[in-house]
């Protein structure tokens, strides 16, 4: 049964305030996480991976929704663009965007991840392209015939019956940006907290073996094995949808 | 004016911006974090705009790109991205069919198999060269272990004497699992049938691998080969944390055979400060990945065969 408008925030607040009253007494030792060595390296790095791949799954769902469904004749040239976007190299875009962060002062923050992940990933908005393109048209129609708008289609009757894809898309953005080393490097530059890669390679003095200095390398293997675990975990989970789906999907032109 | 027509504009119309709407995020980040810094690097190329603000910015022409040509260091570094591509593609390629063909066998927990041939593909960067440099290359490594089976005396330099190999073992090591999983989506849309019946007839594996195997595999192919030279292209950091005994961005400076053009980008950019020089680099880089892509494309329709199992 649905509640009316005024019930409905009552009890939302609710069981908000009930359930903040349980997690106040332990709220204080979540921030206290934070002071714990490495406890912002790691908030940073989390924070920049799980932002990217959220933001970026999404649009790039919405994309791979229009290039599949909608029908618009130039659909194919926007495709074709977005293919050609991999073309660019990251590192001619990365040298104006670096400019751009460092004059705005946005070095040191999570924004530069946030305006990477706006446009989405090519490989992701292909992959849902060619997943939504094997959807039967019948779904759409049932739902035009409801009424429904496309935003609409999309959201209750699309995403929901594409959790492999998602999965393997929202699996590829993070590994992406959890195994990368050179922006976090770049973007980082005057935080001595920085993020996890860039803190473990510091501390480890795996960068200063050249001026005398030996490197911890029990250290470096151990703090960097840990840091291997998110990926490689995430990786397993999706992993039997990985064939699939490009099997599914198909590698049709 | 008939109702059906205005209603199929109306229709048509609604379509548009719903496809606008949809697109919206992609555009919007494409123009902002694409377009605009690309034409902006390209601005950096042409004249002497530097980090420190628009007051002393002058044209220069292709001022920039005259002195980087110019430069030894900048000629090697094209000269090696073009020598890495040009191995690291085609032999990583040959080992990722290896590798799938292997794999879409029917042997127990081939699922297990494929698994550990992508994790190094999972690795973060540095987790991966960190590994290769101190259980491969190091003094006493895998390689010289496998050497001194031969040549018991011998002693090498791995990262010091053989740096672009090393890089080359690095970047095919990290790569094949991928490429592995997109070859056996190709294999897997191959009719088994096929190669039953040639089989049945009397043809050997490796007949089958030569006719019928690898022309079906051909778009798969292409598209690697695509891929491929596109990534090799833009490989950045690993020749630096490739140097022995650093892992410095700032610091390290690959060996002159291991000095691909990105990481030089990298280096007179970021390092330096020369972000001129730097964005004329880097266009001549995408100006050869563009060129080499288009060849490709044209390339295409002499050996790419889209006839059986891989749809067009």
């Amino acid at each position: 049964v649905p509640l009316r408008p005024v019930r409905r925030v009552a009890l939302y607040a609710a069981v908000v305030l009930g359930s903040a009253l349980f997690v106040t007494p332990i709220a204080p030792a979540l921030w206290g996480l934070l002071s714990i060595p490495y406890g912002y390296a790691a908030l940073n790095s989390i924070a920049i991976s799980v932002v990217f791949t959220a933001i970026s799954t999404f649009s790039s769902a919405l994309a791979g929704f229009a290039l599949a469904r909608q029908r618009v004749w130039w659909k194919e040239i926007v495709f074709v663009v977005v293919l050609a976007t991999m073309m660019v190299p990251w590192i001619v875009l990365l040298i104006p965007q670096f400019v751009f962060f460092y004059r705005l002062g946005l070095t040191n923050t999570w924004w530069p991840w946030v305006l990477w992940s706006i446009q989405g990933m090519p490989l992701q908005i292909f992959l849902f392209r060619q997943f939504f393109a094997n959807f039967p048209r019948e779904l759409e129609d049932a739902g035009e015939m409801d009424g429904s708008s496309r935003f609409r289609i999309f959201w209750e009757i699309f995403l929901p019956n594409s959790k492999p894809v998602i999965a393997v898309a929202a699996t590829w953005a993070f590994i992406f940006v959890w195994g990368d080393f050179l922006t976090q490097d770049l973007l980082y530059i005057s935080d001595p907290n920085s993020t996890l890669v860039v803190r473990l390679v510091r501390d480890v003095g795996l960068n200063q073996q050249g001026f005398g200095g030996s490197p911890d390398l029990a250290g470096a293997v151990g703090g960097l094995a840990l840091y291997s675990v998110p990926p490689i975990v995430l990786f397993l989970l999706v992993q039997r949808h990985i064939v699939q789906g490009i099997a599914m999907t198909g590698l049709k032109r | 004016m008939s109702r059906a027509t205005s209603r199929r504009d109306a229709r048509e119309r609604a379509d548009l911006f719903a496809f606008a709407g949809f697109l919206s995020p992609w555009f919007v980040g494409f123009v902002v974090a694409g377009a605009v810094p690309l034409l902006v690097s390209l601005g950096m190329s042409l004249t002497t705009f530097d980090l420190y603000g628009l007051s002393n910015v002058r044209w220069a022409g292709l001022e920039n790109y005259r002195e980087a040509l110019d430069s030894p260091r900048v000629v090697t570094a094209l000269k090696n991205s073009a020598v890495f591509t040009a191995i690291v593609v085609p032999l990583g390629m040959i080992v990722q069919i290896a590798l799938a063909i292997l794999l879409n066998s029917r042997v127990r927990f081939v699922g297990l198999f494929r698994a550990v041939v992508l994790i190094p593909s999972v690795l973060p960067v540095v987790v991966g060269v960190l590994l290769f440099k101190e259980v491969v290359a190091s003094d006493d490594g895998l390689l010289t272990k496998l050497v001194r089976v031969f040549e018991p005396d011998a002693f090498h330099f791995w990262l010091e004497d053989h740096a672009r190999a090393m890089l080359i073992m690095l970047m095919i090591w990290s790569t094949a699992g991928l490429g592995m999983v997109v070859f056996l989506a190709g294999l897997q849309e191959i009719s088994a049938q096929l190669r039953e019946a040639a089989a049945l007839d009397g043809a050997s594996s490796w007949q089958i691998l030569r006719t019928i195997t690898i022309p079906l595999l051909t778009p798969v192919i292409f598209l690697q080969l695509v891929l491929g030279v596109i990534g090799a292209m833009q490989v950045v950091v690993q020749p630096i944390l490739m140097e022995p005994s650093q892992f410095d961005l700032y610091v390290g400076f690959p060996r002159d055979d291991a000095m691909l053009a990105p990481t030089l980008v990298f280096r007179s950019t970021f390092v330096n400060f020369d972000l001129n020089h730097g964005a004329a680099l880097a266009w001549m880089i995408f100006l050869m990945v563009l060129a080499l892509t288009l060849v490709l494309f044209r390339t295409a329709r002499y050996w790419v065969f889209y006839g059986g199992g891989a749809r067009t």
